[in-house]
């Protein structure tokens, strides 16, 4: 298989990722956790926000580093409740990953369904790969 | 290659005789004993949703993370008090043929059981999957729901 060494790296979380990791259990994950694909075209940056409202999350690229924040709101419990698991987090989230091609800015799109944060970033012309031809 | 869930802690953890080293040990033996032999990967990859339980006067409410599941691949049962929900998180399928270059997202089937300390109205359950977030309701028997008990004078 191909195998790629300017992975892109998640700047922030590492230490949080490590605090939490040895208080709580030893696979906590990072949160949200992503995955990033990428294809000729574009790199699709997919998060797990689950209870996230759209308008709850904030993006913002800068040169090449995506940060994706945003906050999970706490729901209401009502009076007279007792809570007997809670194990979803309700907590600000920001992550930030450092993308190895340039992007078309002004094409970014994203959305949420069902508890997923899409990000499309497509790539810039010039750092699409593309075979030469041997004259 | 088959897709494993990407864990920084993984070169730490496999250290045969490091900082985690002990612990490792313990978890591969209970793990083999309990699933009995399955690669590495698996039991890494092994994954239960977060999940809120609540009670109220007249119900349970149980609310369990599933962002990306299709909800017809979720299963809920009540037999005798036990609650079980069982599902799989299936990979989007237009992914399939780009690199990956992080997975941190979990994939695969998942199944968590919950005893409820009282008895449900098992006909009046309801089940709601919004924005990744599946919601069961569980209205309380009659006979469960606290009572008042008032004084009288004599």
């Amino acid at each position: 298989m191909f195998v790629r060494f300017n992975m892109p790296e998640t700047i922030d979380n590492i230490l949080e990722d490590f605090a939490f990791r040895n208080a709580k259990s030893s696979y906590a994950p990072a949160y949200p956790a992503i995955d990033i694909a990428e294809n000729e075209k574009q790199i699709v940056v997919t998060a797990e926000v689950p209870g996230v409202k759209k308008e709850d999350v904030k993006i913002v690229l800068e040169k090449s580093v995506l940060t994706i924040s945003g906050e999970r709101k706490p729901y209401e419990v009502p009076e007279n409740s007792r809570v007997w698991l809670n194990e979803m987090r309700v907590r600000n989230f920001q992550r930030s990953i450092e993308l190895d091609h340039d992007v078309d800015a002004d094409k970014i799109s994203a959305e949420i369904k069902d508890g997923l944060l899409r990000i499309v970033l497509p790539k810039t012309e010039a750092s699409q790969a593309r075979a030469i031809e041997v004259k | 290659m088959a897709l494993v869930r990407w864990n920084p802690t993984r070169e730490l953890t496999a250290w045969p005789s490091g900082l985690f080293g002990l612990q490792r040990e313990m978890n591969n033996m209970f793990d083999s004993f309990f699933r009995g032999s399955q690669d590495e990967d698996t039991s890494l990859s092994a994954w239960a949703p977060a999940v809120d339980i609540a009670e109220h006067d007249d119900a349970y409410t149980v609310k369990m993370e599933l962002p990306g599941v299709n909800k017809d691949e979720v299963k809920i049962t009540l037999e005798s008090n036990i609650l079980t929900i069982r599902g799989e998180k299936k990979h989007e399928k237009d992914t399939k043929k780009e690199n990956y270059h992080r997975i941190e997202r979990i994939y695969g089937s998942f199944e968590r059981s919950f005893t409820l300390p009282t008895t449900v109205k098992s006909d009046k359950i309801d089940a709601a999957y919004n924005n990744g977030v599946l919601q069961i309701t569980l209205p309380k028997a009659e006979e469960a729901k606290p009572k008042q008990i008032e004084v009288k004078a004599k």
